[in-house]
């Protein structure tokens, strides 16, 4: 709880320093952070505590965001209601594919993910009459109105991130001490124990699967109206399922600061390759997925736990004292 | 009929390539019980070979641009040799979500490091293959994924050879069964995880080197394959190497019936269906009696 409160408070100062902000460009690059964060986080929710690798994330970033901009821009359902409909349509998918792979042991879920994202794209080109086809649809600025998400400075959008964020940072800090944390910590050591214990090992994943796609949706919703543009090839594609699961392991998935550090890490990289090499595309993902495969290789625990040793090193000669003053 | 005719042998052709991925999957996960998430970009790696030695100059023979699958298929050889000795060898002890991270890293960077190289344009050496076909009546056979067909049947017949009579093949199947038993009766599990990671991605080089004629070379192009690929191994039964070959013809089958009677884009959705089917009602997968392991 103390990192929770910690991480809350550190979103805060974020917040505040974004109003000494005046570069569109850097509160551009901040609020891409932060969403990226909120996603990681719940990806992590799911991944990082059960185990269960989802290569699938995008399915419910596309899902509610054509939802939402589809029944706000052809019936003028008002945004926030198609944004709950958009949010409820993700978990009913992450609900239908859990419930067909969930309960197999084997990497059946991340093969299923990971097509997953492959076929919603496949559909949305295919309904192009609804969803634009490959030409995706502009959301029209009409006025600045909070309740349809629209707002006309982009610190708006960073400040309702930062908030998001700090819902769904609360969210898995408590559901790690909830019940159902515990049996997904049980299930995650051993399915084994958790089935004698009388776990319901299939529905327990089910349910995390789907809290976890309904924050990834919530974030979603809201950047589409940060971008004002629905973008299959982004918004669907394979590239960002995969990232999401990526930069979260590289900033650790067994923290909770992990997929945000992970986040700010991936979007640093993104900046910098941006600045350095311009439109030669590509430095950003090689970056991000060299660092996996020696982050897996070497340190399984990512950035933090990096981060934390550091810190154990510079206090070690103290503790040492310590410890050789009571061995006496 | 006709048309019927057409889509289902159209289907199968496509299916070649699909087979030959599988094929790779299938085998490393039967033998060594790991998905390679990054199946796909050897392809794409294969392909990028094939396309530099195409320009190296031979002159266009017999053989046309096929000379290259043998330097090509060489070369992923190494790489996958080297793959399993950097990385693998030490994942083995590492438990699945690890792994998959792993393979899925190396995948995304791949990509990357693909566009960074060689850039993000389309590549397509020229070749008479391209768009070539031959006619017997009314049903035309297109060249390209025809000689991609051949060879994946013809891979498939010595693979069960192989798996079956040599003495590689035979170790393979037992530490697939037991791999702790196997080991007490002297076989090397680290010499047949090393030769098996080397054929399957050798087997991406052969698809790959196979469909530059008449397909782009670009970063991502190994997700074409390799999402077919994977669902193919799952409908077919994880790890059952030769049902995997029908499960990647299948599904050229069905894209192809799909693209014919209503539209290519609704092709994957179609397969998807079939493949979380299979995982509710038949999880061992179609092509697996009950319960074999190569």
């Amino acid at each position: 709880m103390r990192s929770c409160a910690a991480i809350c408070a550190m979103l805060a100062v974020v917040a505040a320093a974004s109003f000494l902000i005046q570069d569109s460009y850097i509160l551009g690059v901040m609020t891409v952070t932060t969403f990226l964060a909120i996603w990681g986080q719940s990806w992590n929710l799911l991944s990082g505590l059960s185990g269960n690798v989802s290569l699938g994330h995008s399915v419910f970033i596309a899902m509610p965001a054509y939802v939402t901009v589809v029944l706000f821009q052809t019936w003028h359902v008002p945004v926030l209601a198609g944004a709950l409909l958009g949010i409820a349509a993700a978990v009913a998918l992450a609900a239908f594919i859990g419930a067909a792979t969930l309960r197999l042991s084997g990497p059946y879920f991340a093969l299923a993910t990971l097509s997953a994202s492959a076929v919603m794209l496949s559909l949305i080109l295919h309904f192009s009459d609804i969803t634009g086809g490959p030409n995706g649809i502009p959301i029209a600025f009409t006025e600045a109105d909070w309740t349809n998400l629209e707002f006309d400075h982009t610190r708006s959008y960073l400040l309702v991130g930062l908030g998001l964020l700090c819902v769904v940072t609360i969210f898995v800090a408590g559901f790690r001490r909830s019940r159902l944390g515990f049996y997904v910590a049980v299930i995650k050591s051993s399915e084994a124990v958790a089935r004698a214990a009388g776990i319901r090992i299939a529905l327990v994943k089910v349910v995390i699967y789907c809290m976890s796609a309904a924050l990834t949706a919530a974030g979603a919703v809201v950047y589409v109206f940060y971008l004002r543009f629905l973008d299959p090839g982004f918004l669907a594609g394979l590239t960002l399922s995969v990232e999401i699961a990526l930069f979260a392991v590289v900033g650790g998935t067994g923290f909770l600061a992990g997929p945000i550090l992970g986040a700010a890490f991936y979007e640093l990289i993104d900046v910098v390759a941006n600045a350095r090499f311009g439109d030669v595309g590509g430095w950003d993902v090689m970056v991000l997925g060299f660092s996996v495969v020696v982050i897996v290789m070497t340190e399984p625990r990512g950035l933090c736990e990096l981060a934390l040793r550091l810190v154990r090193a510079g206090g070690a000669p103290a503790r040492m004292r310590s410890v050789q003053r009571e061995a006496k | 009929m006709t048309i019927l005719l057409q889509a289902v042998i159209n289907g199968l052709l496509i299916g070649g390539v699909y087979a030959l991925a599988a094929m790779g999957v299938s085998l490393m996960f039967g033998i060594m019980k790991l998905i390679n998430f990054a199946h796909g970009e050897f392809i794409m790696l294969g392909m990028y070979i094939a396309v530099v030695f195409t320009g190296v100059g031979i002159p266009a023979g017999l053989l046309g641009i096929y000379w290259v699958v043998i330097p090509t298929m060489v070369v992923t050889a190494g790489v996958g040799a080297l793959f399993y000795v950097a990385l693998l060898d030490r994942a083995a002890r590492f438990g699945e979500s690890p792994q998959i991270l792993l393979t899925i890293g190396l995948s995304i960077g791949g990509i990357g490091l693909a566009q960074v190289v060689a850039g993000s344009d389309f590549k397509l050496p020229p070749n008479p293959v391209n768009g070539a076909s031959l006619a017997l009546g009314d049903i035309t056979f297109q060249v390209g994924p025809g000689i991609a067909f051949l060879l994946a049947v013809a891979m498939a017949i010595w693979m069960a050879w192989m798996l079956k009579r040599t003495r590689f093949g035979k170790n393979a199947r037992a530490v697939a069964e037991s791999r702790e038993t196997a080991e007490m009766l002297g076989v090397n599990a680290h010499h047949v995880f090393l030769v098996t990671t080397t054929i399957s991605i050798a087997l991406a080089g052969l698809a790959g080197a196979l469909v530059i004629p008449y397909h782009y070379t670009y970063p991502s192009v190994g997700e074409d394959f390799v999402v077919m690929a994977f669902l193919a191994v799952v409908i077919a039964g994880l790890g059952n190497v030769l049902g995997s070959v029908l499960g990647g013809l299948l599904l050229g089958c069905i894209q192809s019936l799909t693209a014919t009677y209503f539209d290519i884009d609704l092709s994957t959705a179609a397969i998807y269906v079939l493949f979380l089917a299979v995982l509710l009602l038949r999880p061992e997968g179609l092509f697996t009696a009950a319960r074999r392991t190569v």
